[in-house]
């Protein structure tokens, strides 16, 4: 393939949708085409794969095994589809395999050139993590039509042991700029801020309020567009989903944990339901202030997408869970 | 914190839930593949019921303060003995001379006057100012039989102490229901002594004919400073696996996948470095498993705070 059509080819897959053709000329610069033959194995479910990979030619089988089941085919890819983008934001395990199915050939974007595009080309990174995280929220979505059609035929049985009354429900602390940058200094040296420079953090603190919450209070609402997002600084939150059986418990996160709203990266409804589980303090970041960030301080808010896209991919294997559950076990 | 794992099903050498796979429980005491900030030293139990044994409702019951990895009556055991249901625990506590490492002190905890197993992976923060509270709820006949200095030991009592023993057969529904007294009690103690630091409860718990497990934290997130760390702020993991019947498979030790639903596997973490066959319980919630004509059935309940 020459040169002009595979710049071509690559600026028509959803993984570079929003790359320019000088920004595709910097990603054939730091990837490589390589080709398979039949039966040769790409990814492995349950190992790290190296990057995005883009199906040029051939055909490719993914498949699972999972609880309970034989082994499954789920999807077969033909050219101009990617994979290996759970792997790429999140850094964990393959969650399929990919076989080549005859002779096929692939170009990959290896996770280290990636990562260095922070660097050298960060708006770059960003367009990439953004068309795959619509993606993922896209696959989220039908997950989550999933649980509602299971949830029709299950009746899982719930305690609730009120451990907490209910009080204020929120409380904004009036802290200045300097006096929240001194009482959360610490925040600075968590893995969370690792990535953020301390002009970086100070501006991430300076766009936050401090709220207190009380038990139940519910932070971001299922179907709704341009909600807050939120850093949990002292107590846990609930994500879930609304179904025919209520409030359905997807996962539990505790402090040092960002959460927001599929929303702000996919400009659709919500998809999820986040509660207090218990008196929470957070920090808020609306919308109009990410608005800012990402107007004024742009290297901020693609670090803050960074966390945000990680974040949302880790839902997944919460969602299937479910699923895989629902489909299982008797109630 | 330590490590857990319960077991019920098709009758299974103990050698391919504590040796064999490639993070086995003894292998996680002390090169865990998941939770690796901290290692297991502080003791090594477990109980196991084999249907076809001379009195099978007496279970085999094995105790050490000891190191297992170095343990050679233990290995040579393991190689022998098939059970079809077991809770095996290795116990990990703070790196100090104040932490008292003995026989009494190992789970899995069993009563001579009861059938129920017990074991514990976790912290009841403020135990010590709240044991003798809890003492007060716990039955005479069990509080006598408290041997040890374990906050576990007495939460076991006291779970006990809510069971309603009359019964010939005590199902999940029974232990679930008993499980939420407990937790009430324990929830109004802690706030006679003004304590609401983190505490993570995931119980174990079985008789031979049912395994029970909780994946609850009282007060999550919720840490002495605001600047508190520590690696083990993460919530408490709970895993479990179930199929046909454990064992090696396609070079890889995992559950044999059929339509038939026999064995299941609860454990604090995979037993295998590859956890793909392997779903997270939830937070916040109880399950509970149990054979009815051979086939597994698996009951959970949601929790709400």
């Amino acid at each position: 393939m020459n040169t002009l059509l595979f710049i071509n080819f690559l600026k028509s897959t959803d993984a570079f949708k929003y790359l320019d053709i000088k920004a595709i000329g910097a990603i054939i610069d730091h990837g490589q085409l390589i080709n398979c033959s039949d039966g040769d194995v790409i990814l492995t479910q349950g190992k790290f794969g190296d990057g995005l990979y883009i199906l040029v030619e051939g055909k490719m089988a993914v498949t699972i095994r999972a609880l309970g089941k034989e082994i499954v085919t789920l999807a077969t890819l033909s050219s101009g589809q990617f994979f290996g983008e759970v792997n790429l934001l999140q850094n964990t395990p393959c969650t399929a395999t990919v076989k080549s199915l005859g002779k096929s050939t692939y170009f990959l974007l290896k996770k280290s050139s990636f990562d260095m595009f922070y660097v050298g080309f960060p708006e770059i990174r960003y367009q990439i993590s953004q068309a795959l995280i619509e993606n993922v929220i896209q696959r989220q979505r039908i997950m989550r039509k999933e649980i509602n059609s299971l949830s029709k035929m299950v009746l899982r049985k719930k305690v609730d042991l009120h451990l907490y009354t209910i009080r204020s429900p929120k409380i904004k602390l009036t802290l200045t700029t300097s006096e929240k940058i001194e009482r959360f200094a610490y925040l600075e040296t968590i893995p969370f801020f690792n990535l953020f420079n301390s002009l970086e953090f100070h501006q991430f603190i300076k766009q936050a309020t401090v709220v207190e919450f009380t038990n139940k209070f519910t932070l971001i609402k299922q179907n709704l567009l341009n909600q807050s997002c939120y850093f949990i600084l002292s107590g846990a939150v609930t994500v879930g989903v609304l179904s025919k059986q209520g409030y359905l418990k997807v996962a539990v996160l505790g402090p040092n944990k960002l959460i927001c709203s599929t929303s702000l990266l996919d400009q659709q409804n919500e998809l999820f339901v986040y509660k207090t589980a218990g008196p929470a303090i957070l920090l808020e970041i609306t919308v109009d202030k990410l608005e800012h960030i990402k107007r004024e301080h742009k290297l901020l808010w693609y670090k803050i997408h960074d966390t945000m896209t990680q974040y949302l991919v880790s839902l997944q294997n919460k969602l299937n869970t479910q699923i895989i559950r629902m489909a299982s076990e008797n109630y | 914190m330590c490590r857990v794992l319960s077991y019920l099903g098709q009758p299974i050498l103990l050698d391919d839930l504590l040796y064999k796979p490639n993070n086995s429980l003894i292998t996680q005491s002390y090169d865990p593949k998941f939770m690796t900030h901290m290692l297991n030293l502080a003791g090594f139990g477990f109980i196991a019921w084999d249907y076809d044994s001379f009195q099978s409702e007496i279970p085999f019951l094995y105790r050490t303060h000891s190191l297992p990895f170095y343990d050679e009556n233990l290995k040579n055991i393991a190689s022998k003995v098939r059970a079809n249901c077991i809770i095996a625990h290795t116990r990990g506590v703070e790196y100090s001379e104040k932490n008292i490492v003995s026989n009494q002190n190992v789970h899995p905890f069993k009563f001579s006057n009861t059938s129920i197993a017990f074991a514990h992976n976790g912290t009841l923060v403020g135990f010590e100012e709240m044991r003798l509270d809890i003492l007060c709820h716990i039955k005479k006949e069990y509080q006598k039989l408290i041997r040890g200095t374990t906050d576990t030991e007495s939460m076991y009592a006291l779970f006990l102490s809510q069971l309603d023993t009359a019964k010939d057969t005590i199902s999940i529904d029974d232990v679930f229901a008993a499980l939420i007294e407990t937790l009430k009690i324990l929830d109004k103690l802690r706030k006679k002594h003004h304590i609401s630091i983190s505490s993570p409860l995931n119980f174990f718990i079985s008789n031979s004919e049912f395994i029970v497990a909780t994946r609850f934290v009282f007060d999550y997130g919720r840490y002495p400073s605001s600047t508190y760390s520590s690696p083990h702020m993460g919530y408490q993991s709970m895993w479990y696996t179930y199929g046909e019947q454990y064992g090696l498979y396609n070079d890889r030790y995992e559950m044999k996948t059929s339509d038939k639903m026999k064995s299941i596997i609860i454990s604090s973490e995979p037993l295998t470095e590859d956890s793909t066959t392997w779903i997270e319980l939830p937070e916040y919630s109880f399950i509970g498993a149990t054979l009815v004509n051979e086939q597994l059935v698996i009951r959970s309940m949601d929790i709400l705070v």
